[in-house]
């Protein structure tokens, strides 16, 4: 597939999230931790899952420690993958 | 890629390949370090021996982790109870009394003879089966082919089966590793699956043939009237493999590296000046083969100033603790001939490894006959691949030269 744009990950991201937790797109913050929004080691499996499958990228369950929030998330998967991949 | 931003980076390659410099920046700055990941990182010998013989932290935090995530992926219609029913009488996951009453049936149920004298033989033919090679790869090659072979014959299994079981122990040992996908857990389930089935097998002709330790293990619970389910007999037969595999050969083909790395004790070796039994602790010690082990705390205790919650998972790096300047001196020399070596490689107290003595006597042996084979024997390749798990370290492969 075509490389996804931020906004696109960023709501694809929102949206899977908030189908985990039951819970509006809105309240899904960007900048809330993925702890403070209510997930956890085990919902975050699926959650990373569901990234992987859709956007075909290769995560380490850590990466949801290591960047705890959307925000960071998706800026690192952006430096750090998607342009490796891409190289 | 950059450093990793944080202390604790288990799965950046540079710490894969190498962790010694992360934990000495963990000890360093804080050796009870409350991590990313939520658990507490451990990473000096005091604390990590003083939590491993304490009774307020239990083991088993990875089974009721994947205890949790079955359950919430049964929600989802997925089922992964095949990882569960393996993992049942997982001797390392489990607390007393339960844990003690299996651990006594193991111990007894061993039957040592004659063991030396099969390890010999396996070395001998395995090392016959590399002669007039240029190069070979010292894990596929040997270093696993020995303890596959040993726990075969400890189960009472034929030679054929070596190779199947050996591609789904990797699957089990995942269990192990500290983070999970979604992917892993398939894999461990149908590795899982596939073991058991194995076994189911051969389950009722094992527990008749008297060269299995299956057969004792029956016996002697028959004996003392503990009751054993066939669930429960087949866990242990699948614990026994994974934990006696991949372990042992880990040290064989790790510690084959470090004496190549470090001739001068190699040489010490050549020349007899030290015994096989003090190299192998020292090659444990220096770079063991289960680097991590997990505890959970069953109350709220103090450590180090640290206040850590009832619940809370706790990582206790061994292969840190084993790195201590506090303990060792030039703890980050390989120093054969080093004295007082309390290291805490096969883990301490209740947990203490029990198949200790057939991992180190493998290590012995293959290590010892490898060197009178091939005393000039050397690694041509720059970087040495490492398996990702960080858990249970060991090489993925090693070219090597014989001469």
């Amino acid at each position: 597939m075509e490389k996804p744009s931020k906004d696109e990950f960023i709501s694809f991201m929102q949206a899977c999230i908030g189908t985990e937790l039951k819970k509006d797109i809105d309240e899904i913050k960007i900048n809330t931790s993925f702890h403070n929004l209510g997930l956890d080691s085990i919902t975050s499996v699926l959650v990373m899952e569901k990234i992987e499958n859709h956007f075909n990228v290769e995560l380490n369950p850590i990466y949801f420690w290591d960047y705890p929030t959307i925000a960071e998330f998706v800026d690192f998967i952006f430096q750090e993958i998607m342009d490796h991949e891409k190289a | 890629m950059k450093r990793p931003k944080h202390l604790w980076a288990p799965i950046a390659e540079e710490n894969l390949r190498n962790p010694y410099p992360m934990y000495k920046r963990l000890r360093e700055t804080e050796p009870v370090h409350r991590a990313q990941t939520g658990e507490w990182i451990i990473t000096d010998f005091e604390t990590t021996q003083s939590i491993l013989r304490d009774k307020r932290f239990l083991s088993g935090n990875r089974l009721k982790w994947l205890q949790r995530s079955i359950r919430l992926m049964k929600t989802k219609d997925i089922d992964l109870s095949e990882i569960s029913d393996a993992m049942v009488s997982f001797l390392l996951m489990m607390n007393p009394p339960e844990h003690t009453e299996l651990r006594n049936v193991i111990i007894k149920a061993w039957n040592k003879t004659n063991i030396n004298q099969f390890i010999e033989s396996s070395v001998d033919k395995a090392l016959n089966d590399l002669d007039g090679l240029k190069e070979f790869d010292l894990v596929k090659d040997y270093a696993q082919v020995i303890p596959v072979k040993t726990m075969c014959h400890v189960l009472g299994l034929k030679d054929n089966d070596h190779q199947y079981l050996k591609e789904l122990g990797n699957e089990i040992l995942k269990t192990l590793d500290l983070y999970i996908s979604y992917k892993d857990l398939m894999r461990m389930n149908s590795g899982a699956k596939a073991f058991s089935t194995f076994f189911k097998n051969r389950i009722e002709s094992l527990k008749r043939d008297k060269s299995s330790i299956l057969y004792e293990i029956v016996k002697h619970c028959n004996e003392n009237k503990i009751e054993l389910s066939e669930k429960e007999l087949i866990s242990i037969a699948i614990f026994l493999f994974v934990a006696g595999v991949e372990t042992s050969s880990s040290l064989i083909g790790t510690g084959l590296l470090n004496l190549c790395l470090y001739k001068d004790q190699l040489k010490i070796l050549k020349e007899s000046k030290e015994t096989f039994e003090n190299a192998i602790n020292e090659l444990l010690r220096y770079d063991a083969s289960v680097q991590i082990v997990g505890r959970i705390a069953s109350e709220d205790v103090e450590i180090k100033g640290k206040r850590i919650t009832k619940g809370s998972y706790l990582t206790l790096c061994l292969g840190a603790a084993n790195r201590d300047p506090n303990q060792f001196e030039k703890p980050d020399s390989l120093m054969l001939s080093r004295q007082k070596n309390k290291h805490l490689a096969f883990g301490y107290g209740i947990h203490y490894c029990l198949g200790d003595w057939l991992g180190q006597l493998q290590g012995e042996i293959a290590i010892q006959k490898f060197i009178e084979k091939f005393p000039d024997y050397s690694i041509p390749q720059q970087e040495v691949r490492w398996n990702k798990n960080l858990a249970v370290r060991s090489l993925a492969s090693l070219k090597v030269h014989p001469s």
